[in-house]
């Protein structure tokens, strides 16, 4: 047994050097100040942002989510203020954001991606970029990008040439046959961080009415109902490929507990995303990390790093 | 790079989120509920404004989430092993705060009609806490109202009590025009031997109003208590019965379905009469981050030239003409 305050939960992602493991997931917690007074900032790793695309974007109609069961859905369909706003009134506020900033940038083709992320690499206040190229709520970009490992393979390398200082996240879809082929792509193409996994493509029905519950028909499914499955990713793309690259993983997928975030650790992330969860406990950061501690001293570890990708196999019969 | 700890204080104020102890209850009818929270650091709400609250029975997640020691793992109760569980939170409007807008006591008046507010209605007893965040949004614009119309469809009658209240308090006229499917989907009780005129004429007879002497018209759906029909043909008959209203200071607030607040605006445009509506979506956070809950606003009068606002941040409570529906 460890004391509960010599335990370190700092842990490295590439250039950066997060506080815990713990990181906001893109699009649940707003542009930085939202649960300003609602939760630990402290305990955060890292504050990853909403989406942002060159132009503002309106986003789909309403009904933009539904509960399903142990699960959420939502087709948002990358509502933001836009690159110039987000420069003048979002970036300023993160100086009083105590962790590093990761923006997440989305577009609809390559040439807008490659605009906004070459003006945020420029930003001193951002620590690292998210090339979101799996928003299933969009036409244009998003999953059509990161489902085709062709695509994959050209934005990275595109976004490769006009990010020099921000750390590269790309996150990955789901919704593909095998998450491997998108991810060798993206660490072929340079990426320094895979986050995994972005929201399911789903479909939820009114009975009553005999029609889709979302006005954008479909959503993207996260929350409890999806960790099972984010898991199985996590553990493939890192026993299969980011393990031996040495290219860290955020993973992410349903998030709650304490003993979610150590799952994704062992099946070979680095760092853990919360999203849904914050909706529900916005200081769920702090109690995740905490929970962590307590895991790590009941075992005489010190950091998290030490757990990370520690999934113990059976040995095969046959 | 090295954590920016040094400037972590500033988040440690967790102002807004707390747990609430039920100090009352009372069940209205077979769906309808209404209780009474005691929490130190709630103060200063507005009429209009809302909380959010976990509705399900990790409602103890703060203690259920933390490691305790010598025990096992916190169980992921609910959400992942039952059926139909509330995962997020859930709002409700604040129905009254009974020692004042300075008293650390609130009301919640809510339908037990989905997993969330059923399991509301059967664990908020007397006694029991909840996970509580509020009051959120903007609420009711009251200064310099004379008199006020309060026009509230179902459950919509939730966030006019407290209104009605402090209408009162500074002396506004006051008269609410209440309506329901039918009689046991009425959300307030009538008092026992009340007139209840069946032109939808306003009376003493429906309970919290009458101590306020507000007095409240009845309308259903199926007629089976009060006026017959729907609430807009209510407020249109009372505005051509009181002409005496279509004057300045006067301004019609309305909470209800969606179709229903569209044509009271409506009414109320046609009167040149103000109208505050107070919104309902579909919310994840309640907080600004998730950018589910939008409803369209005009910019102007060109019905193209609109822009999404947020119900839980922006609203709930809007210019009723600046909607578009």
């Amino acid at each position: 047994m460890v004391e509960k305050e010599k335990i370190d939960l700092r842990v490295r992602l590439g250039s950066l050097e997060l506080a815990t493991p713990i990181v906001t997931a893109s699009g649940t917690s707003g542009y930085g100040l939202e649960y300003a007074d609602l939760a630990d900032f402290s305990a955060i790793g890292a504050f990853f942002t909403k989406s942002i695309t060159l132009e503002p974007r309106k986003g789909n109609p309403p009904p933009r989510v539904v509960e399903t069961r142990a699960g959420l859905l939502n087709a948002i369909g990358l509502a933001n203020v836009g690159l110039e706003v987000f420069l003048k009134e979002k970036v300023p506020q993160f100086k009083r954001i105590p962790s590093p900033v990761i923006v997440n940038v989305a577009g609809r083709t390559i040439d807008e991606y490659t605009q906004v992320a070459a003006k945020l690499d420029e930003v001193e206040q951002i620590n690292g970029l998210e090339l979101n190229i799996s928003c299933p709520n969009v036409k244009e970009g998003g999953q059509t990008i990161g489902t085709d490992a062709k695509q994959v393979s050209k934005i990275v390398s595109a976004l490769r040439q006009v990010v020099k200082r921000c750390l590269l996240v790309v996150k990955l879809s789901p919704n593909v046959t095998d998450i491997l082929e998108p991810a060798k792509a993206a660490v072929e193409a340079g990426a320094d961080c895979l986050s995994l996994v972005n929201t399911f493509t789903s479909l939820a029905i009114d009975i009553n009415k005999q029609q889709p519950i979302l006005a954008n028909i479909t959503g993207g499914l996260s929350g409890p109902a999806i960790k099972p499955i984010a898991l199985y990713m996590v553990h493939r793309v890192y026993t299969q490929l980011c393990k031996k690259a040495n290219v860290p993983i955020i993973g992410m997928g349903g998030v709650q507990f304490g003993s979610d975030a150590i799952e994704f650790l062992l099946a070979g992330a680095t760092a853990v995303g919360v999203g849904t969860a914050l909706f529900v406990e916005p200081n769920s950061p702090a109690i995740l990390a905490e929970d962590i501690k307590k895991y790590l001293a009941d075992r005489g570890l010190e950091s998290p790093a030490e757990i990370t990708g520690k999934l113990q196999l059976p040995e095969k019969t046959d | 790079m090295p954590p920016k700890n040094n400037l972590t204080r500033i988040f440690q104020s967790r102002r807004r989120h707390y747990r609430g102890r039920v100090v009352g209850r009372r069940d209205i009818s077979r769906e309808f509920a209404w209780i009474d929270l005691e929490a130190e650091q709630f103060t200063g709400a507005k009429p209009g404004q809302f909380v959010i609250v976990q509705c399900a029975d990790n409602t103890d997640q703060l203690a259920g989430h933390a490691w305790q020691d010598t025990t096992q793992w916190p169980r992921a109760k609910g959400v992942e092993l039952q059926d139909r569980v509330a995962l997020l939170r859930r709002p409700f409007s604040i129905a009254d705060m009974p020692h004042g807008r300075d008293g650390s006591r609130f009301s919640l008046h809510f339908r037990a009609v989905g997993p969330g507010t059923r399991w509301l209605a059967e664990n908020a007893r007397l006694g029991a806490e909840l996970q509580i965040i509020g009051p959120l949004g903007n609420g009711f614009k009251i200064k310099d109202v004379h008199q006020a119309i309060l026009v509230a469809g179902g459950i919509g009658a939730a966030a006019m009590s407290f209104l009605a209240k402090e209408l009162r308090n500074q002396g506004s006229e006051v008269v609410l025009l209440l309506g329901a499917k039918n009689r046991e989907l009425l959300p307030f009780s009538l008092i026992d031997g009340a007139v209840i005129d069946s032109e939808g004429e306003p009376s003493l007879c429906c309970e919290f109003f009458s101590e306020l002497g507000v007095r409240v018209s009845i309308s259903t759906d199926d007629g089976s208590v009060g006026k017959s029909g729907l609430l807009s043909e209510t407020l249109a008959d009372y505005l051509s019965r009181h002409r005496e209203l279509s004057q300045s200071g006067t301004v019609v607030y309305t909470c209800g379905p969606e179709a229903m607040m569209a044509k009271i605006v409506q009414v109320a445009a046609q009167q040149q009469l103000p109208c505050q509506v107070c919104m309902e979506r579909h919310m994840a956070c309640g907080l600004g981050a998730c950018q589910a809950c939008v409803c369209r606003q005009k910019q102007n009068q060109d019905e193209s030239d609109w822009v999404y606002k947020l119900v839980c941040s922006n609203g709930p409570v809007f210019d009723g003409q600046s909607i578009l529906w």
